[in-house]
């Protein structure tokens, strides 16, 4: 089971991201389990300097964007 | 207590990286420069009556979930560039005068005030793009000036927030 992982504090952006995520998960049939990280702490200890950012894995594969559920399969395919 | 906000500046000055040793070459302030800012927002705070608050007690804030009005002065291009999440958009012009035709270009008080709400009593934390930049005053000085009681500079802004290595994000 993949963990896919939304860090930011709740912006628009990061509702945006979450749903792009789950459509790319769902359409490649993975299995996974979301986390949604809201802690500025946890998000810095991360790395992540611009948020909305997707980590999967605990790895940061995407920050400061809202990529689409296409842009996000490419990724999710290359890590399978 | 009339000498607080003299130190709380000295002390969010030596603990930045303004003050560090490992500088880069063109944020690099000489301690003549650090003194005039310091004096600068001395007076600037004695003038508004507001109070000073520091990235490490917004970020606390954060933690806390407190219910708080974050302000950005700023334009909105250097707004939608780089915001704390969170934060909402007023600009002020640097220059404190009184009056709001003045010291704001566009937006009208009724505009501000549905902004930072109803509850004179929330904190009101107001910021702009760094210690040099004079907007976040103008700001605090107005929501003093129309009767919010807990009104607060982060004099470091933007800047000072990503300084700390806090995340930001963008309206792009």
């Amino acid at each position: 089971m993949k963990k896919l992982q939304i860090l930011g504090t709740g912006c628009k952006k990061c509702l945006l991201l979450t749903e792009h995520a789950e459509t790319a998960a769902k359409e490649l049939g993975i299995d996974y389990q979301l986390e949604k990280i809201t802690d500025i702490g946890k998000i810095t200890e991360m790395g992540v300097m611009m948020t909305p950012a997707l980590a999967i894995d605990d790895a940061i594969v995407l920050s400061g964007k809202t990529s689409s559920s296409e842009e996000i399969k490419k990724i999710l395919s290359n890590i399978k | 207590m009339k000498n607080f906000p003299f130190i709380l500046i000295l002390f969010m000055l030596l603990t930045s990286r303004l003050f560090a040793a490992e500088l880069s070459e063109n944020e690099t302030f000489k301690e003549n420069e650090i003194e005039q800012i310091i004096i600068r927002i001395h007076n600037e705070t004695l003038q508004g009556k507001y109070e000073l608050i520091s990235v490490a007690t917004l970020k606390q804030l954060f933690d806390n979930k407190e219910n708080f009005v974050l302000i950005d002065a700023q334009p909105a291009s250097h707004y939608n560039k780089g915001l704390i999440d969170g934060a909402k958009n007023f600009e002020f012009q640097g220059t404190f005068t009184g009056d709001w035709k003045t010291d704001v270009k566009t937006g009208t008080q009724p505009e501000f005030k549905a902004l930072l709400g109803d509850d004179r009593n929330k904190k009101i934390i107001l910021s702009c793009g760094g210690l040099q930049c004079k907007r976040s005053h103008t700001a605090a000085s107005w929501a003093k000036k129309l009767g919010y009681n807990a009104v607060y500079r982060m004099a470091s802004g933007i800047k000072g927030w990503q300084d700390a290595g806090y995340p930001i994000t963008t309206n792009q």
